[in-house]
């Protein structure tokens, strides 16, 4: 059956009419045209469908949207400020981060979880947090160097 | 892929969630993280009609570091406070509890875990990825479903044989006449807290508890996976201060993959030495995960080590007695030399590990 729900996505309050077995990457997609966050595997595998919820980088293809209500969404359209890009994002355009783009939006939710929690991360934390994000163009060493330089101010 | 469709509970306290569980007579599950339930949903292995969700009680996300019996509000993380619950423990007082619902990221970030317990912080922070961390609970990684390669797969993928015993059926793909179901119980943080003498809170509909050791909670077959019934959900793991009579707790948590993130393990090991001043071994556990239905104490080989002090020959023949006591299920991808192997030198990683703390 369906219930109304009040989801909180990059600050702004939407009040759906949802049945609780769509997941917050169904609902974020399908009823709120925030297409950034991208749907791959759809079991946990890949890391695309990645956005921060409380602070923390998490799957939105297992997460239910009823599970979510009220709280603090973070998609990959509400890290810039005032129509600049995120140090991030600007340092993945900077450092060619960026092959087919699928996987770009998760992998920079992913560094932004990380960054928000230890500022200045080494090699292999970044490694250990982007663990969870496949890039199947196998970008990765250009994803790591962006990262890294963000985290040097770079 | 979509999610079957079910009927959503968020009820406010365990006695309910136990309740809708008991009137949906096995129609109804329990999701927490939903890291493994919803995976399996989606494959349709498993589609139950009710899910009751967790997030509406109180009080189970919290690492608390006394007897909770007690102390139900306690600020998370404060200083131990009271003299634990009984005198089960040689000489337990200050356990600490964690409520079922803390995540696996906040599980291995916990001061208070990484000082006393670092086994468990390094377990749990082995599980997947960060993301999987952070949603993943610890009661969540304890209740694990078992996995197998003819059950974790798409419904198109398992409809073109007959149903095995995990999808209630009566035949074993993984050995040919088995009569029971031999799936891989892979969960990271169960190893660990066995060799830490945890036990579990489980509650049941008729509000009553019961407070079990975690050795005790797996059946050893694939299929049920844990002893929980029907309108029971575990709520709380509870851990014993280790250290007793003057000797020194040393522990090694240690994880063989394919690749370092986001994987099952081919096998895990946990290792908790008691040494007293002389470098004595007084008493030790050897607790295995990955290669069977449940995770498995390696007790010969801890018999081998206990009243000695370890060298390098002793820790060969741990690791030989090990591997010799535990019959291992076949995999895919692993075979049972393999893996016997490995079991051998990880049971001899772990414990050099846990020695090296000088």
């Amino acid at each position: 059956m369906k219930k109304i729900i009040n989801l909180k996505v990059n600050g702004d309050i939407y009040e759906l009419a949802i049945e609780p077995w769509r997941t917050l990457l169904e609902v974020l997609r399908e009823n709120l045209g925030f297409t950034g966050t991208k749907k791959s595997c759809g079991l946990g595998t890949c890391g695309a469908c990645t956005v921060i919820i409380n602070g923390s980088p998490v799957l939105a293809c297992l997460t239910l949207a009823f599970e979510v209500e009220g709280i603090d969404i973070l998609t990959i359209e509400g890290i810039s400020q005032k129509g600049s890009l995120h140090p991030i994002q600007e340092s993945f355009i900077k450092h060619g981060a960026i092959q087919c783009g699928h996987c770009t939006p998760g992998m920079i939710m992913s560094a932004k979880g990380l960054l928000d929690k230890n500022p200045h991360p080494n090699k292999d934390e970044i490694k250990k947090a982007l663990a969870g994000n496949f890039c199947r163009c196998t970008g990765y060493k250009k994803i790591v160097e962006a990262v890294e330089a963000v985290s040097e101010g770079k | 892929m979509r999610l079957p469709k079910f009927d959503y509970h968020k009820p406010g306290n365990i006695q309910e969630a136990c309740s809708i569980l008991k009137g949906h007579n096995g129609n109804a599950r329990v999701i927490a993280g939903g890291t493994d339930l919803l995976v399996a949903m989606k494959h349709r292995v498993k589609a139950p009609a009710h899910i009751i969700s967790l997030k509406g009680i109180k009080g189970l996300d919290t690492i608390n570091p006394s007897s909770s019996l007690s102390n139900k509000d306690s600020i998370p993380l404060s200083p131990p406070l009271s003299k634990g619950n009984s005198g089960e423990f040689s000489s337990g007082n200050d356990t600490l509890t964690i409520g079922s619902l803390v995540t696996l990221q906040s599980v291995a970030d916990a001061d208070i875990i990484k000082k006393r317990f670092p086994i468990l912080s390094a377990a749990a922070d082995s599980v997947a990825s960060q993301q999987i961390r952070n949603m993943g609970t610890i009661g969540g990684n304890i209740c694990l479903d078992t996995r197998c390669w003819y059950y974790n797969q798409s419904k198109e993928w398992r409809d073109a044989r007959p149903p095995c015993f995990k999808t209630k059926g009566s035949v074993c793909y993984v050995i040919k006449g088995g009569n029971k179901c031999n799936a891989l119980y892979a969960s990271d943080t169960a190893p660990a807290l066995i060799a830490l003498n945890a036990r579990v809170k489980i509650c049941n509909s008729e509000n009553t508890s019961k407070e079990i050791p975690i050795e005790n909670f797996f059946t050893g077959v694939g299929e049920p996976v844990n002893i929980l019934k029907q309108d029971e959900i575990m709520t709380q793991i509870t851990i014993p201060n280790n250290s007793s009579g003057g000797a020194e707790t040393r522990g090694a948590f240690n994880k063989l993959c394919f690749r370092e993130g986001l994987e099952y393990p081919v096998i895990n090991v946990a290792v908790l030495l008691e040494l007293n001043k002389e470098k004595i071994c007084k008493n030790a556990k050897i607790v295995i995960g990955a290669v069977t239905s449940s995770p498995v104490r390696a007790k010969n080989a801890e018999e081998k080590l206990k009243g000695k002090k370890i060298d390098e020959a002793l820790i060969a023949e741990a690791g030989k007695t090990a591997s010799k006591d535990i019959s291992v299920i076949p995999y895919l991808w692993a075979s049972p030399g393999y893996k016997r192997k490995m079991i051998e030198v990880c049971v001899g990683r772990g414990i050099r590990k846990a020695l090296e703390k000088d």
